[in-house]
């Protein structure tokens, strides 16, 4: 039994251990043509600074991935097509974007 | 101590309890409203479920000093029948490691947000800045990172110990779970 209960031990740090994701939306990874790394340096690109959140989010059926970039206190909300590589939208962050 | 029969047993103290279940409450809901934002995109519902996550985690992050301290004055109510010494120091470790989460966690939040420039509201009051965001604005998306991937550890730790805590129940009877809950003072000692 003392095996029994390793065992379910061992299940529940398995599927908690499946819970983890490297950022927000990283399970729609696979779906995506652009990945994480493209996307960044296209965000960059499009505002330099420093990325201080990432996320890959599905509105409408499609995905994007949406990155907060920092430079000189300012933030902006970059947002980069997931299939396409196009800038969607580059724009100062409002307080309802702040997350 | 003699043990074995239920008038020798002993409970958890009301108060050591109320904190328990009441943190428990407050890291599950910290925990599943983040588990929840991630399936929204941007907007106002997302940012208010965040400051409701900021607002849990400072509160688990405040009761955690109360309820260190208190662990510390009063004596832990032993189990009975008595675990084994392999079980003792599992547990012990668990139990460790759930309190420098519950530290570490909401502090790694806090910080997180103070390297990229963001104030930290707390029931209304800013927290004071400890972190300069000129200096720390390159390590906010590792510390981000951090406070997440810390979090998700916590889910697993927190299923373990509900697992472990009815394993006690259901397989080993011993009153393990029993002391945590509300309902056996009349039966069991209480610690105050």
């Amino acid at each position: 039994m003392k095996g029994k209960a390793t065992a379910v031990f061992l299940a529940i740090s398995s599927l908690a251990a499946l819970n983890a994701q490297a950022y927000d939306g990283s399970r729609y990874e696979a779906n995506a043509d652009i990945k994480m790394d493209r996307a960044k340096a296209i965000a960059l690109k499009a505002y330099p600074g420093t990325i201080v959140e990432e996320s890959l989010e599905k509105r409408h059926g499609r995905l994007h991935y949406a990155f907060d970039i920092r430079a000189h206190h300012v933030t902006h909300e970059v947002q980069v097509d997931a299939s396409s590589g196009k800038v969607l939208q580059n724009s100062r962050e409002t307080e309802e974007d702040d997350d | 101590m003699k043990r074995g029969t239920t008038s020798e047993r002993a409970i958890y103290g009301r108060v050591y309890r109320v904190l328990h279940w009441g943190m428990a409450f407050l890291v599950i809901s910290a925990l599943a409203l983040m588990e929840f934002k991630g399936f929204l995109p941007k907007g106002k519902l997302k940012h208010e479920l965040v400051y409701l996550h900021m607002q849990a985690g400072l509160l688990v992050f405040s009761l955690f000093w109360i309820r260190l301290c208190w662990r510390m004055m009063r004596p832990v109510p032993p189990i009975t029948p008595q675990p084994s010494p392999m079980q003792k120091k599992a547990a012990t470790l668990m139990h460790a490691v759930l309190y420098l989460m519950m530290a570490l966690i909401p502090a790694l939040g806090v910080l997180a947000l103070q390297s990229k420039g963001k104030a930290v509201d707390f029931l209304g009051f800013h927290l004071p800045v400890l972190l300069d965001e000129d200096k720390w604005l390159p390590y906010a998306l590792p510390i981000r990172n951090f406070h997440e991937l810390a979090g998700d550890l916590l889910i697993g730790l927190i299923l373990f110990h509900a697992a472990a805590a009815m394993l006690h129940h259901l397989y080993w009877r011993d009153d393990a779970l029993k002391r945590m809950l509300p309902g056996f003072e009349h039966d069991m000692k209480e610690h105050q």
